[in-house]
């Protein structure tokens, strides 16, 4: 089962598809979640992750607005995205009938 | 305040794996991050890389079988070959005499000679050691192996009231921990010990036949110190007419034993990794 933040992550990357590395996994947990997001936490998470055969990275091409650096880019393998899906069923499941689920449901 | 902030977090960089310190560069450049934004973020994954590597056993290991346990025998064993050195060269040079211990000039000589290599071999070894089991943690594992090395044995006779630190405040003392000023033996245990260092970080291992030659070389080095320190208790106890009792062998043993441990686990893991090969079947 996946933790929170793991489960963050690899749907972060899993939305950039191709374009999924470090800093913008990042910016989009940041955006989604309006609390700020560490490097460190980031890459630690993101070699549990790989540790796990949830994720892949590797060295990608240096470019210009990172000053010449390469990018550690990110892919969600087929293990990663069943360990995500089975982690947002279960939250949908164990959240039916939660006051701030019907409320949503409500608002909506 | 900028600059420092900066230079701070390129120093902790450092620490990194070079791939990942281009990457959280190039990360910090991309984000915008302020100087001590930058600061905090990469001194926070440098901590959580740091914490991650203490997870494993090799630190630890090093930290308690080298720091704790070798360090602090090698420490009592160049202090007194310290000791001795300058016990004849204060009586030699003025006097053109050898220090009257009870040996004889010949005796004291080979005892010298032989502390003083087994100092070496034991030296390197554990460096060596020490650099295969900490690689990336050695900034903190070696610095603590070279104070206990050069400041163990000091600061627990002092502590215990052997040696009595006159009317010098004891703060005036600690930039001084940190220099191996105890005598010519200290520093060149402890250089011993850095070339050790540097090989272990290097090579991570030795082969069979080189640590089975290391180990021979320290079972000999080690008998030799045994046998000739028994000169200096024998020549003690018949001196004083009884009344100093020479030291029981296994006392006399056990720094000598704390000292070569290192080298018989560099045996170990040699034959350990040649088994594992020939299960493979790749001999």
């Amino acid at each position: 089962m996946l933790g929170e933040f793991e489960y963050l992550l690899i749907t972060a990357a899993a939305r950039l598809g191709e374009d999924a590395y470090g800093a913008a996994i990042r910016q989009e947990v940041e955006s989604a979640t309006k609390k700020s997001c560490s490097i460190g936490a980031l890459y630690t998470t993101l070699d549990r992750l790989e540790n796990k055969g949830f994720v892949k990275t590797w060295m990608g091409d240096p470019t210009p607005q990172r000053g010449g650096r390469p990018k550690r880019m990110v892919r969600v393998t087929a293990k990663g995205s069943e360990a995500a899906s089975a982690f947002y069923k279960a939250v949908v499941r164990v959240s039916r009938g939660v006051s701030w689920e019907t409320s949503r449901v409500a608002v909506r | 305040m900028k600059r420092v902030s900066r230079w701070m977090a390129e120093w902790l960089l450092l620490a990194l794996e070079p791939a990942e310190r281009e990457v959280v560069r190039g990360d910090l450049a991309e984000s915008g991050e302020t100087a001590s934004q930058a600061l905090s973020e990469v001194a926070g994954l440098v901590l959580r890389r740091q914490t991650a590597m203490w997870t494993d056993w090799r630190p630890w290991a090093a930290l308690i079988g080298l720091v704790g346990i070798a360090a602090m025998a090698l420490s009592r064993l160049t202090f007194l070959l310290n000791v001795d050195i300058s016990e004849q060269f204060r009586t030699y040079w003025p006097y053109g005499e050898h220090s009257e211990n009870g040996l004889t000039l010949t005796q004291n000589v080979i005892s010298c000679c032989c502390r003083s290599l087994a100092l070496l071999t034991w030296a390197w070894t554990s460096g060596f050691v020490l650099g295969s089991l900490s690689k990336r943690t050695i900034w903190l594992t070696g610095t603590l192996f070279y104070l206990a090395l050069i400041d163990s044995f000091w600061v627990r006779l002092t502590l215990s009231g052997n040696i009595v630190i006159g009317h010098v405040p004891l703060i005036s003392i600690i930039p001084y921990l940190a220099l191996p000023l105890a005598g010519a033996a200290t520093i060149v245990v402890v250089l011993c010990a850095i070339w050790g260092i540097w090989q272990g970080i290097r090579s991570h291992t030795l082969a069979l036949q080189r640590a089975m030659l290391l180990m021979t070389a320290t079972v000999v080095l080690t008998s030799l110190v045994f046998w000739t320190d028994g000169w200096a208790e024998c020549a003690h106890e018949a001196w004083s007419e009884g009344l100093w009792r020479a030291l029981p062998w296994q006392t006399r043993l056990a720094p000598l034993i704390l000292a070569s441990w290192p080298a018989g686990y560099l045996l170990a893991s040699a034959m350990w990794r040649r088994r594992a090969r020939l299960n493979r079947g790749e001999d």
